[in-house]
């Protein structure tokens, strides 16, 4: 319990001491997680809504694959991503392991099959009539999806959020292809293994404590634009 | 969506993009060259690479990185190339590693140029309690025989646990040569009592600390530990001579991975035996040694590259011989330009100090004909 307490004091000493090395490591780690996320749902969100929408055969075997995926867990990933940019690897001559790109790859790895089956699950729950609506008030096929979209908004966010929650926390996969070294690919999450693992708890819980924070900063404006801009709330405003 | 919040968000991700090419565009451009060490969280963990990576740094303007897993992780990856140069500190490891005729491994023969830079000695450690009475012993000097009282105090019904690394470390390694001297290799790990966690060194102490228990540990991580490890003491001698462990710098075969720094990989082992003698020497943690100085050369490689030898080691003793007792050593090929000096226990001597004998400058890769 005292470690806990400590870990809270020694989170908020951490944040106002003005430490470049903490600092450092908390940029890298918004850094990696957020360019992450931020490709991936490019990626993901049109794959998702594409499967959602169409009909095509082997949909639900997809989506399964899509669902089983999303439970793969990140140190496994991570290891298959190291041996791929391995120097022994196929994609050796890049020389990119050990670095923050590496890291970046694996998280969008794991970030994709989470913001895809989100996806598919928003966008297959808009109403039917949504589609057929604008279609009969004259929209194109690409307005239409547009329009589904933007009715799926707040599971699309949904998504992001989810995804983005999967790449900060994740600790597996960076270990093995970012290596933690200081000063260069160590984030929060490495920093907090290793500092658990010398037994340095309060140290450990304090940097848990500052990812939270982090996280949550983020969240705010993500929840935000889940804001409904419907005829009741601007009445209500 | 509101006209502002699209604003907002438009702005961010052209923020975001941009800091990412800034951030991007510095680490290109303004690059030291990396030399990049695959070692062993023991030897992380002490805390000394921090003091070689600055001198070292400062001597050749480059940037030290290192990745620190288990022994096993951190050869087999330097096997397939992902390092320069590796630290270990396990005989069987790194034999493998430069055993250019071996193939029994993925990482045998991967590389080269192995040198034995320092070493210290494991110590056990275990409960305050003692269940196993090693205390009873007049001189807990000798690490076998501990193990085989702790071992027959569990047989005999004592409440005595045994953590073991169990991750192929060279810590692990260490613990099975002993088990192996009483033939009990492969019978203790059936016990109940034994418990094998697959654990770095640090987990596995606060391990031992939670489960009031025995185990082997290198005396470096145990000083940076020790003050929250509450339930555990030392109960063998500090310096038992079965329990030595020695630290070994090899570099990753340039032959059979051309995109390593060979070059800096050699730099740093030469390092590592002159200046970086005395760094370690120095080293401390409480006023207590950490480390131990020990230059001893170990050189079976047969690849033309290998810069002390060329193939094989060459001995040279001399009649009139340095003050410090020492065999010299010398490298027909490569002219002398490889002195490293044997150090005996006594001696104090830097090597660079030696009258009449001067470090000759080193050669850039060197290629038989």
């Amino acid at each position: 319990m005292s470690d806990i307490i400590e870990g809270l004091l020694n989170a908020l000493g951490l944040l106002f001491s003005f430490n470049t090395k903490i600092y450092g490591i908390m940029f890298l780690s918004l850094f990696v997680s957020g360019l992450a996320t931020l490709i991936a749902s490019a990626v993901a969100i049109p794959i998702g809504a594409s499967i959602a929408l169409k009909h095509f055969r082997g949909k639900e075997f997809i989506k399964t694959i899509t669902y089983t995926l999303m439970g793969l867990p990140p140190v496994v990933a991570g290891l298959v991503v190291y041996l791929t940019l391995s120097r022994s690897g196929p994609l050796g001559v890049l020389g990119i392991l050990y670095t923050p790109s590496a890291m970046i790859i694996a998280q969008i790895l794991l970030a994709l099959p989470i913001i895809v089956g989100v996806t598919i699950s928003a966008v297959s729950s808009v109403p039917r009539e949504v589609r057929d609506t604008a279609l009969s008030l004259g929209a194109t096929n690409w307005q239409s999806t547009l329009t589904i979209l933007k009715e799926a908004r707040i599971g699309l966010i949904t998504a992001i959020i989810t995804g983005f929650g999967a790449c900060i926390s994740e600790v597996g996969a960076v270990m093995l292809v970012g290596g933690n070294i200081d000063g260069y690919t160590r984030v929060l999450t490495t920093a907090i293994i290793l500092e658990t693992n010398i037994g340095d708890f309060g140290f450990a819980m304090a940097l848990g404590i500052i990812l939270l924070l982090l996280a949550f900063i983020v969240n705010v404006p993500l929840v935000r634009l889940q804001r409904r801009r419907g005829i009741i709330e601007k009445e209500r405003q | 969506m509101e006209e502002r919040t699209r604003l907002i968000i438009a702005t961010s991700l052209i923020a975001l993009v941009a800091v990412s090419l800034v951030v991007a565009g510095v680490t290109v451009l303004a690059p030291r060259p990396i030399l990049l060490l695959q070692t062993t969280t023991s030897m992380q963990d002490s805390g000394i690479l921090d003091l070689i990576k600055t001198a070292f740094d400062a001597k050749y303007g480059v940037d030290l990185r290192w990745i620190a897993a288990g022994t096993g992780q951190a050869i087999a990856a330097a096997g397939r190339g992902d390092g320069d140069v590796v630290i270990a500190h396990s005989a069987t490891y790194e034999g493998e590693f430069i055993n250019h005729t071996s193939t029994k491994y993925p990482y045998s023969g991967q590389g080269i140029f192995r040198v034995n830079f320092a070493y210290n000695y494991f110590v056990i450690v275990g409960p305050t309690s003692d269940p196993a009475n090693v205390a009873g012993m007049t001189k807990p000097d000798n690490a076998t025989l501990i193990f085989k009282i702790i071992y027959d105090a569990a047989g005999s019904g004592k409440p005595v646990i045994f953590t073991s690394r169990g991750d192929k470390s060279g810590t692990n390694t260490k613990e099975e040569t002993i088990w192996k001297a009483w033939g009990l290799n492969g019978t203790v790990q059936t016990k109940t009592w034994y418990k094998s966690l697959g654990q770095g060194m640090g987990p596995t102490l606060t391990e031992t600390n939670e489960l009031n228990a025995y185990t082997l540990t290198d005396y470096g991580t145990w000083l940076k530990m020790r003050s929250g490890l509450i339930n555990l003491k030392v109960v063998s001698s500090l310096k038992c001579k079965d329990l030595k462990n020695t630290y070994s710098v090899m570099a990753v075969d340039p032959e059979k991975h051309p995109t390593v720094n060979f070059d800096l990989a050699r730099e740093i082992i030469y390092f590592m035996i002159r200046e970086g003698q005395n760094i370690i020497g120095n080293y401390t943690i409480d006023g207590e040694q950490v480390f131990y100085k020990s230059v001893k050369p170990d050189c079976f490689c047969s690849s033309s590259l290998c810069p002390i030898c060329n193939g094989t080691l060459n001995l040279v003793s001399y009649s009139n011989s340095p003050p410090c007792d020492s065999d010299r050593l010398f490298c027909d090929a490569c002219n002398g330009l490889a002195n490293i000096q044997h150090q005996t226990g006594s001696s104090s001597l830097s090597p660079m100090s030696l009258a009449g004998y001067t470090w000759s400058p080193l050669p850039l890769r060197m290629r038989t004909a």
